[in-house]
């Protein structure tokens, strides 16, 4: 026997077994499903019960809050897919916005955009050095950033509110039928995210790293480097939300989006992105991001008291996470059904 | 002994099935109070299957197990513990930061009267009683963390003792020990079977067994091939027995023509406490088989090879070239592979497609002009090797999980194949897969060598290595202490023996 011919093929091995492969689909395509199913059905139903939200005036306005969500939850997709964790978004930001108000004041817009840009990248730098080379959970690592980037914002500010320019504003004001040239520049960031995360190599190495390390690091994959690259992602996405939120606002404060972090990963997660690392994609955050937006925006119009309104958030994300645990069992049930 | 209660396990007619394979097939089996009884047999044979059974752990499909005269029923390991059969798994089980006392009496705490406080003192007073009578030098108050492997081992069957155990299971217990250590621990042992305890030990060390054991039973296809009195029996018996005549079953593979230049040599490889002076040449064509007892070094060896692991010192060439490796990316790009035992831990993605599987090593392969993954490249690829090596799937885009452990297998061989690696490194390679797809696999391993591949096998399966292997060697303590060369002196019965036996 010769290796030429142990190594042909006798035989057709694939079968084309269209049962299976619906199981295949199903369970790759059930988080997208999931997530797609509850925004229709939220928006749907939010259509029917308040008049005054299918206004073009409440779309738009739902759509500019959530402009800094959309961009962290990019960077917060790639590390949650990486099997980490990210809590110092929020820090991030505003440490971004701060140091870019307060360049801005004496170094003029370019400087300060630069700045903040820089701040981002340095924060997410300091994390990812601190996750992936020092081995720290990434849940502490980020933890103690949160703090250190918040301290940072407020010493800078000494506490007060740090105006910028009527000219800086204009990027946000600047629209197109009262939708900001900001969105389309999201809506650019999410394709790119897109291409890289399923069609790159980098991509590709994120979803190796975050199913299982230790064969992606004996695949070849430089686990290090893919983690560093995810925090650095993320911190500089927090540092362009941050820039557009000073824009937006016209004054930055140091306390500026607190509970930031925790919503944009529950956006990430009830989007089908998992908690523990290989399944996801950015276009399922950009759902998350607007059901729980659509969520608050519903609590609103219903004049729900303002207090039950994190408790209504923080049972979602409790059933997001159940979801999430036990999505391998929910889709074996429904592929069976 | 006859006038105490006669201490008495006896398994009769013992069978135990799982899918695809008849694990115990009819086992009769028994273990008396003041003897050690010695299970051997090679990997697969039956012996754990059957301790397990024996411990609770597994439940029989026929045959009955009888403890001194009545028959009993574990559904779990509690009830059998509450017999008194003990069972000291291969892996130490202690809790490395408490002290000697506390491992001792973990969870059999010893009370004040009429307390639910513990009683330190008559705990103290206990362990330096056994500690005195076995004359071990142990300071009860020591962390266990500073004990050598020996003195935990004996630890735990202290904790067994005071358990009031009757019936004690080793699972290999010398596997992680050195010599000195192994013949301490055996003196232990033959010490503790005055105490009317039956004690079952597990081996692969045959040596080791003739020296402490009253009996030897041998295992072989689930089936017991014979129980002999270890002092009217030899080395050479016991490993007929175990091997049997097996050879009308084996595979023969055809001959293979070796490269003239070694594409992989080792020169004098040190590894802290694991390795120590390795030298190794693989040809081209070379199926380089390396074995030894459990923890002897073999995947150590793989490890500094694939740069998982540092080398204190020692050479690495690849074609002649020298070389560092210091990460597995160096090795890879070097040309080497390594597949794993742990296929499912270390070797894939199981929630990801085949095609992800197949290609992700070798994923600048399958860039387009862009610069961008092209699922177009990695579909020709993975339905390339799908009908090479007759991957049976539903489809390429199936996670890897869905498919059986051959199935697994030759996926990730397809994805170091991908890479065209020439040096491939592999560990068990037919571990948990099922006969049919095992024969199925060997084939592969004597195609790759064929087709100029370079093939490091290390293996425990000892007919696997003497089916495929050019030359094996043998590891003792991260020694290299035997070659064995095809056509000259390789054979199943020189394998075994030699892999079995201590070296000093």
């Amino acid at each position: 026997m010769s290796g030429a011919t142990a190594m042909q093929p006798k035989e057709h091995a694939l079968s084309t077994n269209n049962g299976s492969r619906t199981v295949t689909w199903i369970q790759t395509s059930f988080n997208v499903i999931q997530a797609l199913t509850v925004f229709i059905v939220m928006f749907v139903v939010m259509t029917l019960l308040f008049p005054t939200f299918h206004t073009y005036l409440n779309l738009t306005n739902l759509l500019k809050q959530q402009v800094p969500n959309l961009i962290v939850a990019i960077g917060m997709t790639f590390i949650l897919i990486s099997a980490e964790i990210d809590i110092s978004v929020g820090g991030t930001m505003v440490l971004a916005s701060v140091l870019t108000a307060k360049t801005m004041q004496a170094g003029g817009i370019y400087l300060g955009v630069l700045v903040g840009l820089g701040a981002g990248a340095g924060a997410g730098l300091v994390n990812g050095f601190l996750v992936a080379k020092g081995r720290i959970p990434s849940f502490i690592a980020t933890l103690g950033m949160m703090y250190m980037t918040r301290s940072i914002a407020y010493v800078v500010t000494r506490g007060f509110s740090v105006p910028v320019s009527t000219d800086f504003q204009k990027l946000f004001a600047a629209n197109f039928h009262d939708i900001p040239y900001v969105v389309f520049f999201v809506i650019l960031l999410y394709v790119i995210a897109f291409v890289i995360l399923t069609r790159t190599v980098f991509g590709k190495q994120v979803y190796a790293t975050g199913i299982n390390i230790k064969a992606a690091e004996l695949c070849g994959v430089p686990v290090v480097a893919v983690k560093m690259k995810c925090f650095v992602i993320t911190g500089v996405l927090a540092g362009v939300a941050g820039i557009i939120l000073v824009s937006r606002i016209g004054a930055v404060e140091p306390n500026l989006g607190t509970g930031f972090e925790f919503s944009v990963i529950s956006a990430v997660v009830i989007g089908g992105t998992s908690l523990f690392g290989g399944v996801g994609n950015v276009f399922q955050s950009v759902l998350g991001v607007f059901i729980i937006s659509l969520i608050k925006n519903g609590l609103n119009l219903g004049h729900v008291n303002l207090f039950w309104q994190d408790f209504v958030t923080g049972a979602v994300i409790v059933v997001a996470v159940l979801i999430d645990t036990w999505r391998k069992r929910i889709a074996e049930v429904l592929s069976l059904g | 002994m006859d006038n105490e209660q006669r201490v008495e396990l006896r398994c009769l007619g013992i069978e135990k099935r799982f899918p695809g394979v008849v694990a115990l097939d009819g086992i009769d089996f028994d273990c008396v109070g003041g003897e050690i009884h010695g299970l051997v047999g090679e990997n697969g044979a039956g012996k754990s299957t059957l301790m397990k059974i024996v411990s609770g752990a597994y439940q029989r499909d026929a045959g009955s197990v009888v403890l001194c005269g009545k028959e009993v029923n574990f559904s779990n390991t509690r009830e059998a513990l509450r017999e008194k059969i003990i069972t000291l798994y291969q892996e130490s089980n202690v809790f490395e930061e408490q002290n000697v006392i506390e491992n001792i009496f973990t969870n059999h705490e010893m009370r004040l009267k009429g307390s639910p406080l513990t009683d330190l003192r008559r705990m103290e007073g206990e362990t330096r009683a056994l500690l005195k009578r076995y004359e071990l030098e142990i300071d009860p108050f020591q962390k266990v963390r500073l004990l050598s492997m020996d003195e935990r081992k004996m630890l735990e069957v202290l904790r067994a003792l005071t358990q009031g155990s009757k019936f004690l299971i080793l699972d290999e217990p010398t596997s992680s020990l050195t010599a000195a250590q192994s013949a301490k621990l055996l003196n232990f042992l033959a010490e503790l079977k005055k105490q009317n305890i039956g004690i079952i030990l597990i081996t692969h060390n045959i040596s080791e067994a003739l020296q402490v054991c009253d009996r030897i039973t041998v295992l072989r296809d689930g089936k017991v091939i014979g129980t002999l009195n270890a002092n009217q029996t030899s080395k050479d018996e016991v490993i007929r027995l175990m091997i049997g005549s097996n050879v009308s079953k084996a595979v023969r593979f055809g001959e293979r023509t070796l490269g003239g230049k070694p594409t992989l040599e080792v020169r004098n490889l040190e590894v802290t406490n694991a390795l120590h002076g390795i030298d190794l040449r693989l040809y081209p064509g070379q199926i380089l088989g390396i074995t030894g007892l459990v923890g002897s070094g073999g995947t150590r060896l793989a490890n500094a090879l694939f740069g998982m692991e540092k080398h204190a010192s020692g050479e690495i060439y690849i074609d002649g070239t020298r070389v560092s490796i210091r990460n597995p990316r160096n090795a890879i790009e070097r040309g080497m592979a390594y597949l794993t035992s742990d296929r499912k831990g270390q070797g894939l993605f199981l929630t990801m497609p085949l095609y992800e599987n197949v290609t992700i090593v070798a994923i600048r392969r399958m860039l387009n002009r862009l610069g961008l993954v092209s699922r177009r490249k990695q579909h020709a690829t993975s339905t390339r090797y799908v009908d090479s090596l007759h991957i049976k799937t539903p489809s390429i885009s199936t996670t890897v999980e869905q498919l059986s452990g051959g199935n697994q297998q030759k996926v990730v061989v397809a994805k170091w194949l991908e890479t065209n690696a020439r040096i491939i490194l592999l560990e068990d390679p037919t571990l948990g897969i099922d006969v049919g797809a095992k024969t199925e696999i060997l084939r592969l391993i004597h195609a790759l060598a064929q087709s100029g591949k370079g093939v490091l096998l290390l293996s425990t399966e000892i007919d696997e290595l003497s089916q495929l292997c050019d030359t094996v060697l043998i590891l003792y303590k991260g020694r290299v202490v035997k070659e064995f060369q095809r056509g000259r002196d390789l054979s199943e019965e020189a394998i075994v023996g030699a892999a079995t036996r201590g070296y000093s």
